[in-house]
């Protein structure tokens, strides 16, 4: 299992440095109980995108 | 490793022993009760404001444990408890890895976040070398290439083996 969590890591990562308003495949998870495989994992990158945000507002006030 | 060395074979499950007990008898055999990576986010994020729960994960960071291994952890456990499936707690990995390397700046704390290419410390001979020497034994996989070659090329110099079987042609 960290071995999948250090794979989606490292796409959410490559995906925000890249194209951050894009969502990223999610590869066969399924973040919602009925939810299809295809929905990407637009949640996930809104969150990370936000405490990235909020942490370099943190680190460039102090 | 005493243990792995001689495991109690009589103490290990059987084979299939894990079907015969009873359906749902465990929490992650039940419906999940977080169904969404936002229920999750909801459930997670909270931890990392009470400073028994934090102060515990920056220990273990500052440690040398990598964010995604606590990741794991953390919703390893949460899987267990039954509280989401195994891919919602993949899927907010992710979230908990931000969220801890947020905390482990605040507190000025060094991480890693495990995602790093690994520096390979010294050739795997020396390595295994060492290993051997704390454990006090003696190499064994010396491998000597002439003396293979002799074992291979011996057998050819032997003599016709007689032909056995009762369809074999007999020789009057």
């Amino acid at each position: 299992m960290s071995k999948h969590i250090r794979k989606l890591y490292t796409r959410i990562d490559s995906q925000i440095k890249s194209a951050p308003k894009q969502s990223a495949p999610t590869k066969g998870l399924v973040g919602r109980r009925g939810a299809s495989t295809d929905e990407g994992v637009n949640p996930v990158i809104d969150y990370v995108t936000y405490i990235r945000e909020s942490r370099e507002n943190r680190n460039a006030s102090t | 490793m005493p243990l792995l060395d001689k495991p109690d074979l009589l103490d290990a499950p059987i084979p299939g022993q894990s079907l015969t007990a009873e359906p749902g008898n465990y929490p992650w055999e039940q419906p999940p009760q977080l169904n969404t990576v936002d229920e999750a986010v909801e459930h997670y994020t909270p931890m990392f404001g009470e400073e028994e729960i934090l102060s515990g994960i920056l220990i273990h960071i500052e440690g040398g444990v990598a964010l995604t291994t606590m990741a794991d952890l953390i919703t390893k456990g949460g899987v267990m408890t039954g509280l989401h499936s195994i891919d919602v707690g993949i899927m907010v990995a992710p979230v908990l890895v931000e969220l801890m390397i947020s905390s482990a700046d605040a507190a000025g704390i060094e991480y890693t976040v495990g995602t790093e290419p690994q520096k390979r410390e010294g050739s795997n001979k020396a390595s295994i070398a060492a290993a051997l020497e704390e454990s006090d034994m003696e190499p064994t996989m010396e491998f000597d290439m002439e003396s293979e070659v002799e074992e291979v090329e011996s057998p050819a110099e032997d003599m016709e083996e007689p032909a056995m079987g009762m369809m074999a042609r007999r020789s009057v």
